[in-house]
């Protein structure tokens, strides 16, 4: 019992350190990433003072087509720390090594969203090593360790999305509210609303499970009212005094987030005059609202051909319905509520990652892993719950587990190779 | 302690009140604070309006009037009163100003404004691609070896600073930049340097001008294609 405890805490770290190890390459190795000069520079300014950034403060340099201001610091808070400690250390005009020191902040992002994606996978597996398995494999996901490699606030969004989904899976599977986990909820979608926007897909339906469980499980309105008024306040004291900067930055007619900063941008960049088509076309993936920006999203990879497109959408299908009769057969009672949810979630999910899996270089499509990732364990659990139902598939449930790691290392060797 | 004892979410319901009238009360009064000026810019707007104006000259620490200005059809400018100088008014060719505290319209002289020496501490600053920091953009203003940019403005005697945010298009030779200044037709200061990809910071020239000063030139040319989003000249 000892020997196996010991074994699989040395599983642990060793898959821990695997991860850590691919991001330092990863973060010596890659050039300059997207928008890392934005993200950059939202540290430097942090670095230096507590005060939130204003578009005076974002004036110059590559954030000048941008609008990094109306970001909140929380997602950087660990480059800023570290930047703090380290910026003695290293020549100010030396870019190429501030960048790769600031970078080296994001290996605690990893290490919390190795341990975050393996709670919800263990919790599905009903298995440490399954769901150290999958917890590895998914982690091993080249985009994702060039997310946490570079300087950006997406990897921490990632982080706290997944911690709103399993907080959203425990809700799920029949934990009853109770004051700590009013307060837990209230803390999570207070990190959330300081995340990136993309990821508060899982914000809504988080607020709107913890209520309608709270309702129903709580006879007393005293309660009822202590609870989701606990979830509603953490929120409102910990995030609204950002989102009021937000407001007052944007009601004064500044240049905003996903309206102007294109114009800007190739006026900055470009200098050229500004084509209409072109300005559409980057509106549409760059504008400032959920739904719009995660379909918006889906346009940078209309270039793929239609029959690969076609392959992935039924394989979509496929994988839905598989994932959904496995909830349905499993535990129909609490879990069909949240079954429409998660069809459309997972849909989504296995459509992006098939997608980000492929790619063959690196870039800007490790956005679409937002608030998408963290549901990645759910989806291999409900068809290994399909699989398992077929006598002669069970035989397969090993190598395949392991030939999806595998696949994911070698990903990731093939990248480093090509850096 | 008996209370607590016998309500033992006393202090828990009390946060919760006291929290959620906070979380109302501040924002409310946040916002009503921004928009304090609005009636009394409102006013202001329908006289520009009928006087058919259509620029305004707008205190930084009135900006969140600015869409109800644009609304309008009237351009806002934005100035700091402690640092723009009043030919920055003339380069914009903006003939109203609102003035902060209390708010009031003044309808301003460009003839006289035009030869009001800059004060120490103070600047006029031209940006091409946001001229008013908000809506609308325009393109960067092109310099070429044919088409310089020329700009005269007034100096009296004293120092100044001539910072230029200039940059060249990617794929590009590097271009030369030759900024001169002259004073009654005569040079002043010559300097050359190299454009960047992207600005970090502006480029700077540091000149002094002798007494009584006057009319002076300002001409900037670039051995191939650069773009300029701003310049701007301050008195030190």
């Amino acid at each position: 019992m000892k020997r196996d405890r010991l074994l699989f805490a040395a599983a642990i770290a060793v898959s821990i350190s695997t991860c850590v190890v691919i991001t330092t390459v990863y973060a010596r190795n890659i050039g300059y990433a997207p928008d890392e000069g934005n993200h950059l520079s939202m540290v430097m300014h942090h670095g230096d003072t507590v005060r939130l950034a204003t578009w005076e403060d974002m004036r110059w340099g590559t954030t000048r087509g941008h609008a990094y201001q109306l970001f909140s610091p929380l997602p950087y808070v660990l480059h800023i720390f570290w930047w703090r400690q380290v910026r003695g250390f290293v020549d100010p005009e030396d870019r190429k090594a501030i960048r790769i020191l600031v970078r080296l902040a994001g290996l605690p992002i990893a290490v919390l969203q190795f341990w975050v994606i393996f709670r919800i996978a263990r919790f599905f597996f009903r298995s440490k090593w399954g769901g150290l398995l999958v917890a590895l494999g998914v982690n091993l996901l080249p985009q994702l360790r060039y997310l946490h490699a570079y300087v950006n606030a997406d990897a921490a969004s990632i982080l706290m999305a997944s911690v709103c989904a399993w907080l959203l899976l425990r809700l799920v599977m029949g934990k009853s509210p109770s004051s700590r986990t009013a307060i837990f909820v209230g803390l999570a979608l207070a990190g959330l609303a300081h995340a990136k926007y993309n990821v508060w897909i899982i914000a809504l339906p988080l607020f709107i499970f913890f209520v309608f469980r709270t309702w129903v499980n709580t006879g007393e309105w005293q309660q009822r009212l202590r609870l989701i008024g606990t979830a509603i306040l953490i929120p409102a004291l910990l995030a609204g005094w950002f989102h009021l900067h937000v407001y007052t930055e944007l009601a004064n007619g500044h240049i905003l987030a996903g309206r102007d900063h294109q114009e800007l941008m190739h006026s900055t960049f470009e200098g050229a005059p500004i084509s209409q088509g072109k300005s559409v076309r980057g509106r549409i993936r760059e504008v400032n609202g959920v739904w719009t920006s995660a379909t918006g999203y889906f346009a940078r990879i209309g270039s793929l051909p239609r029959w690969y497109r076609n392959a992935l959408l039924a394989g979509t299908l496929v994988g839905s319905i598989a994932v959904l009769l496995a909830y349905a057969r499993r535990r129909a009672a609490t879990f069909r509520p949240a079954v429409h949810y998660y069809a459309v979630g997972l849909a989504v999910l296995l459509f992006t990652y098939l997608i980000l899996a492929l790619q063959p270089e690196l870039g800007i499509q490790g956005r679409l892993l937002l608030g998408f990732l963290p549901f990645t364990p759910v989806l291999l659990w409900g068809l290994d719950q399909e699989l398992r139902r077929v006598p002669q598939c069970r035989a397969l449930q090993p190598p395949l587990l392991v030939g999806f790691v595998g696949f994911m290392l070698l990903g990731n060797l093939l990248t480093i190779k090509m850096l | 302690m008996r209370h607590f004892r016998r309500r033992p979410f006393l202090l828990w319901d009390l946060s919760l009140v006291a929290g959620a009238i906070f979380v109302v009360a501040y924002p409310t009064v946040r916002v009503f604070k921004l928009r304090e000026h609005r009636p009394s810019v409102a006013r202001m707007a329908s006289a520009l309006v009928e006087q058919q104006a259509d620029r305004v000259a707008l205190p930084h620490s009135m900006r969140p009037e600015v869409p109800q200005l644009l609304r309008k059809g009237i351009t806002p400018v934005l100035y700091d009163p402690t640092r723009t100088a009043s030919q920055q008014f003339v380069l914009l060719n903006v003939t109203y100003r609102i003035e902060p505290n209390p708010p009031s319209l003044t309808r301003l002289d460009l003839k006289l404004l035009r030869t009001t020496p800059i004060s120490p501490g103070q600047s006029i600053r031209e940006e091409f691609s946001r001229p008013f920091i908000y809506s609308p953009i325009q393109p960067s203003f092109k310099l070429t070896s044919e088409t310089p940019l020329e700009r005269s403005v007034f100096l009296s005697g004293g120092r100044y600073e001539l910072t230029l945010e200039v940059f060249f298009k990617k794929n590009k030779p590097q271009p030369t930049i030759s900024v001169l200044v002259s004073v009654g037709g005569a040079p002043l200061v010559y300097d050359e340097f190299d454009a960047r990809r992207v600005v970090y910071a502006p480029a700077w020239v540091p000149f002094e001008v002798l007494p009584p000063g006057g009319d002076a030139t300002l001409t900037i040319t670039s051995s191939s294609t650069a773009y300029i989003h701003a310049w701007e000249i301050e008195a030190k």
